[in-house]
């Protein structure tokens, strides 16, 4: 049996490699040399993208910051006038008031 | 200094030895190309950083070496076919004997990564333990110490492939 290395020398001899495979690697490579211009293309049209979306995220953001401040004034004035409401009809529901309006209707119709 | 030549004569002067370690070292014919595509594909885009021939030689052995290593590493957390399963159609040399080289090429692939490719590089590529060194950018020892281990794994797993196959022959 022949020493290990000159076993190893004649089992790693090099390979030929496949058929076709420097043609395969010059098309890629050349191929990959047209890609930079279209990157750009790419990456402006991201950047467009992204800023369309941005704008419109803000559009959408300043309409619900109205939207709820309208509902924060409204809410307001609809406690506004619960609060009144409330006020008048503690005073409607006093006796005292009613004896008072009484008395005025009275005082009216004396006066007629 | 003498100017590169074209890349298209690049990949047809050392395609076959970029194809080789990649093959010895993953032992399989398809992956073996991929990475050989890998390898020019960046030659390409490093291509103006080298200055000869001997550059560009020298850029290749070491980047075909590292991807080798990498890619071996990470076979062993992938299941598929193993190494060397699939017989190589290509042309073998008709005066070796094939068995032997088969046997020796199934050794190879139990061998650690680094090991590997450290062997295909000192027989296939016959580097100096010093040149594979730099290329792998290893201590000049660690090679040698890996290169020693390797032979003895490879003497004993022969001899004992040897034995089973005497063994199991008929008398």
């Amino acid at each position: 049996m022949p020493n290990i290395e000159t076993q190893l020398r004649a089992a790693l001899r090099r390979k030929d490699a496949p058929a076709g495979l420097a043609g395969r690697i010059i098309a890629k490579a050349e191929g990959r040399r047209v890609r930079p211009q279209f990157a750009w293309l790419a990456i402006a049209a991201a950047v467009l993208v992204m800023a369309g979306i941005g704008w419109q995220y803000q559009q959408e953001r300043e309409r619900r910051l109205a939207a709820e401040n309208t509902a924060q004034q409204l809410e307001f004035a609809l406690r506004m006038v619960a609060e009144r409401l409330t006020k008048v009809e503690r005073q409607v529901r006093r006796p005292e008031t009613r004896v008072i309006h009484l008395q005025t209707d009275r005082q009216q119709e004396n006066l007629q | 200094m003498a100017s590169l030549p074209g890349f298209a004569e690049i990949v047809h002067q050392y395609q076959n030895l970029v194809y080789s370690v990649a093959y010895h070292s993953l032992g399989n014919r398809a992956m073996a190309e991929e990475l050989t595509q890998d390898v020019f594909l960046s030659l390409h885009q490093n291509l103006h950083q080298l200055e000869s021939l001997e550059h560009v030689k020298h850029w290749l052995r070491r980047t075909a070496a590292h991807r080798c290593i990498d890619e071996v590493r990470r076979q062993k957390f992938r299941k598929g076919p193993g190494l060397y399963e699939v017989p190589e159609p290509a042309s073998r040399d008709r005066w070796q004997d094939p068995l032997l080289s088969r046997q020796l090429e199934e050794c190879l692939a139990s061998l650690p990564a680094t090991a590997r490719v450290v062997t295909i590089l000192r027989y296939q590529e016959e580097m100096e333990p010093a040149e594979i060194a730099e290329s792998l950018q290893l201590p000049v020892a660690t090679v040698k110490s890996r290169l020693h281990r390797a032979l003895g794994m490879l003497r004993v797993k022969m001899q004992r492939k040897e034995s089973a196959c005497q063994i199991s022959r008929p008398s």
